[in-house]
């Protein structure tokens, strides 16, 4: 099985280029007209997704046809979803909506918010040697850095995201409540693909505790029309309005009780500044970064139906109309008990050669063939810029005349030796003696 | 002024980055040794070291861009070694073990104000690498160069 969610539809794609500089890890080419993403290199932040023009990038998430393999499907809802109703809606009408559409019980993302704040509360006044810490409640930031900062990797901090929280408990108790193990099949109404391969392949740990997940964009329209026809909800949402604000930029970061100083940094543009910084050992006293790959938030997750700002309004708009807090009745958690079995595993992927010295020798090729192309990164070859096609060339992946500039010079020069050429007669109809 | 021995310190290094560094040029302030570290990633060397060179670099070009007319930020590595020069045209450095203390610096008010001058940056570079040579007098350039191992 594919472990990544960002895929190429291939004929919708007309290897226009559009993508690959939006990517931040460098992961996409465009050859004969197509796209190709680099596996290692891809983070699923779903960015490509969002420039492609014709649609051809698109999400590898389940049908909710998936839940039918399961005797007690689970929906796990992110609190994004709330965000794309119009303001006002009830959220336990949504959760009523997907019972009528079939699952057996759904649990709220933002409930496991409401108990990620003991858990980062507890692990940040425990580590007071390490700062600043970095949230992993975006995924694709936490694979941003395995690829990008792995000299970062040690500032993350290693617990579950709400999603993963709230998988663990409900399938514990549903089992103590005397389910099938096999039977309960937990399902991600998920917001972005980050979350949709970190269910998948989740970043710290060796097991996954999410069955599957289904894009709310898929779902959105056939919930609506549901909800829209419901009166009495048959089922109550249990969360907070922090645990609801969690969705929204600045929402973890809220969280932390001490004095403690935050950012809370959206899109990947910015949080690459930040982290770049926070590598040469700027950003002195931060003492927590919320980093989320995605402008607003989750709110502005790929596979979300509304504008991310609309949606961040109606997020706050709601959560001002429920409760502030949770009232933890058995206690709050502990971060040991919600911790990954292994801490975030650099991802070598940009490497030149497994071999150092190898890696040197390409390094220098790569130098001496930059050196020849125009230094324009205009995208034309279908590398993002002008090293990454030199990097190809040497990686024999891309070769010097897929520059249009190399190219045009190439042919001016060719076609200059030709018009002397035709000007050299043979011999023997020289006239000259 | 230079601090511990490093083996294969005197061998050659194969250069990597050569950048100029501009005074006070703040936009592109940090340039030089974000290409060192993506070049390194490239090279595999390890986070660690990856580590030590961020930051040892970076405080050492912000020193160029900030203190002196200008100067040249290289890097050159060896398998498990990493080489970081910084050269500058002066002014120089009067009194250098008062430069090498924590906290001293003649930063002016406007660049404090821009979150620079607390007077880390020599400390914290001596204490990134392995081996640290600092040469200036007043009048002349300073350069300063770092070694930093890479154990893996
Ligand atoms: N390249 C240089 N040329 C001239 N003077 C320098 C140079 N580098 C450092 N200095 C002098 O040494 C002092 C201490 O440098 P150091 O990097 O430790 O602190 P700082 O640059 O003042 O503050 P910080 O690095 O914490 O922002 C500087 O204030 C400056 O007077
Ligand atoms: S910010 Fe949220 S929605 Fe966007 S990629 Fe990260 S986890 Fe997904
Ligand atoms: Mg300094």
């Amino acid at each position: 099985m594919k472990s990544h969610s960002v895929a190429l539809e291939k004929g919708r794609c007309v290897g226009c280029t559009a993508c690959i500089k939006s990517c931040p890890t460098q992961a996409i080419r465009v050859k004969k007209r197509m796209a190709f993403i680099t596996e290692a290199r891809c983070i699923d932040c779903g960015e490509c997704i969002r420039v492609c023009p014709k649609y051809a990038k698109i999400a590898n998430t389940m049908d909710l046809e998936a839940i039918r393999e399961y005797r007690y499907p689970v929906a796990l809802v992110s609190p994004a979803l709330y965000g794309q109703f119009p303001l006002g809606t009830d959220s336990s009408l949504v959760l009523s909506g997907l019972i009528e559409m079939g699952f057996k019980r759904v649990v709220d993302v933002a409930q496991g918010a409401d108990y990620l704040e003991s858990i980062i509360n507890g692990y940040v006044e425990d580590h007071p040697d390490i700062r600043p810490l970095i949230s992993a409640g975006c995924p694709a930031v936490s694979r941003l850095i395995a690829v990008r900062f792995p000299e970062l990797a040690e500032n993350v901090i290693p617990v579950f995201s709400p999603a993963e929280i709230m998988a663990k408990l409900t399938r514990e108790k549903m089992i103590k409540e005397g389910y099938p193990a096999k039977e309960v099949g937990i399902f991600y109404l998920a917001p972005c693909t980050a979350e949709v391969t970190a269910a998948r392949n989740p970043i710290g740990m060796d097991e996954r505790v999410i069955d599957g997940s289904i894009s709310i964009g898929d779902v959105f329209w056939p919930l609506f029309n549901i909800v829209k026809g419901l009166k009495v909800p048959v089922v109550s949402s249990h969360f907070s309005a922090k645990g609801l604000r969690w969705a929204s930029i600045g929402g973890e970061a809220k969280m932390l009780k001490g004095n403690y100083s935050t950012l809370a940094v959206d899109g990947l543009g910015s949080l690459i500044e930040v982290l770049e910084s926070l590598s040469m050992g700027r950003l002195q006293g931060i003492d927590y970064i919320e980093g989320r790959a995605c402008t607003c938030g989750c709110v502005g997750g790929v596979l979300n139906v509304e504008n991310s700002y609309v949606a961040r309004e109606i997020i706050r708009q709601t959560s001002r109309r429920i409760k502030p807090e949770m009232e933890m009745e058995e206690g709050a958690l502990r971060w040991q008990d919600y911790q990954w079995n292994h801490s975030l595993q650099y991802q070598a992927a940009l490497l030149l050669d497994e071999k150092p010295e190898v890696a040197m020798l390409k390094l220098e090729a790569v130098n001496d063939i930059l050196r020849k192309l125009p230094g324009m990164d205009c995208g034309a070859c279908g590398a993002p810029n002008c090293r990454a096609l030199a990097e190809d060339i040497v990686q024999d992946q891309a070769d010097q005349m897929d520059c249009i500039f190399v190219f045009r010079d190439r042919v001016t020069s060719l076609a200059e030796d030709m018009v002397k050429l035709s000007r050299k007669l043979p011999l023997s109809m020289s006239e000259d003696m | 002024m230079s601090a511990k021995k490093v083996k294969g310190a005197s061998l050659s290094f194969t250069p990597i980055v050569n950048v100029e560094v501009n005074k006070e040029d703040f936009a592109h302030a940090g340039e030089g040794s974000s290409q060192i570290k993506a070049n390194l990633l490239k090279l595999g060397y390890s986070p660690k070291a990856i580590r030590q060179v961020a930051v040892a670099s970076y405080e050492a070009e912000l020193n160029i861009v900030i203190h002196s007319l200008g100067g040249w930020l290289e890097c050159g590595v060896r398998p498990g070694l990493i080489q970081i020069v910084a050269r500058d045209r002066g002014p120089g450095i009067a009194d250098l073990d008062k430069a090498m203390e924590k906290g001293f610096s003649t930063a002016p008010p406007h660049i404090q104000q821009m979150g620079f001058g607390a007077g880390m940056g020599l400390p914290n570079m001596k204490s990134c690498c392995d081996e640290f040579t600092i040469e200036s007098k007043a009048g002349s350039p300073t350069v300063i160069t770092m070694l930093i191992k890479d154990e893996g």
